[in-house]
């Protein structure tokens, strides 16, 4: 199946057109999509800062990580869920779409930036865990993150002007 | 009067050049989504931390030192995000009430946790205390949390209730 048949199954198959179609469903999904996302991208944002030294310096990244991060994958788990639902409705035209196009770009970046971090930065975190200015690759990766998941709230608010 | 305010705001030049630059409002919308962002995972934190889900290597008054700031000044920009989409699109805020309801529960929930910075302030251990001001915690947590995210579900829901 090509690209385009795919998407458009997803726009006409049944969650498609109830979406679509119902009067609350759409404004609700986007409510807890919204919801989920402000919760990913501050979660993350609190993680990147403290990578940055920009704030909870005072705290090993360690605790801090395993104090925040499972708030972001839930989260995560309920944008992404919430947020396939919205694309089903109008698959057709969100996957046309520049602004679109770019917010999956950005997501894709972070992720990679993330597996990046925790895989090979991550590492070494014993040797920098308590210091309050941590490596440059570390604080490379908080930037990265920072800017990328506002990219991403950027251009997912505008898919709604266009 | 709501109805006389909002034709007057829309009638004033600064309301004029918003609606008609037609980038402002959605920079503006995504500046305050980001500030959004800040508040509710900040106020997230320390609710977690009053509840005992999560967090607890922290007493809460090392959390509000934490987060508490950070609240307070995103909270600042949000309204003045949010004056310049209210006076760019009165008749979308103002008669509407998902807006209304938005701004009574911000209302309630800034003054719950400027009591909770206030209380914590004066007394560090002061949630701790008693068994029943651990329950009070636990409830001032749940309340929070809850008219948070009904402010940001009647946010959402401005752009379907207006007119």
């Amino acid at each position: 199946m090509e690209f385009a048949e795919i998407i458009a199954a997803i726009e006409n198959s049944g969650v498609g057109m109830q979406v679509r179609e119902s009067t609350w469903m759409f404004p609700t999904f986007e409510s807890l999509h919204v919801l989920a996302i402000v919760l990913v991208v501050g979660s993350i944002a609190i993680i990147d800062l403290r990578l940055l030294g920009f704030a909870s310096t005072n705290r090993s990244i360690t605790e801090l990580h395993a104090e925040v991060l499972p708030w972001t994958w839930v989260s995560f788990v309920i944008a992404v869920v919430t947020g396939v639902l919205l694309f089903t409705s109008a698959a057709i035209k969100y996957s046309a779409m520049l602004v679109f196009q770019i917010k999956m770009l950005l997501i894709i970046l972070a992720g990679a930036n993330m597996l990046y971090f925790q895989f090979v930065t991550y590492r070494s975190v014993a040797q920098w865990d308590n210091a309050a200015s941590t490596p440059l690759p570390a604080k490379i990766a908080g930037g990265m993150s920072i800017t990328l998941w506002i990219g991403v709230v950027a251009f997912g608010r505008w898919i709604g002007f266009i | 009067m709501i109805l006389e305010l909002t034709e007057w705001i829309a009638a004033t030049s600064m309301s004029q050049t918003i609606q008609n630059i037609s980038w402002i409002i959605p920079t503006v919308q995504i500046v305050h989504i980001l500030c959004v962002a800040i508040v509710m995972s900040s106020i997230g934190m320390i609710d977690m931390r009053l509840l005992g889900v999560s967090g607890k290597r922290q007493t809460i008054a090392q959390m509000a030192a934490r987060y508490l700031p950070w609240i307070w000044w995103a909270l600042l920009i949000l309204a003045c995000t949010g004056l310049i989409l209210l006076i760019g699109e009165p008749g979308r805020d103002l008669p509407n009430p998902a807006f209304q309801a938005k701004m009574f529960m911000l209302i309630s929930v800034i003054i719950i946790t400027l009591i909770f910075q206030r209380t914590v302030k004066n007394n560090m251990h002061f949630w701790d205390e008693t068994p029943a001001r651990k329950v009070s915690a636990k409830l001032t947590a749940v309340v929070s949390l809850t008219l948070w995210v009904s402010i940001v579900i009647a946010g959402r829901w401005i752009a379907y209730t207006g007119g």
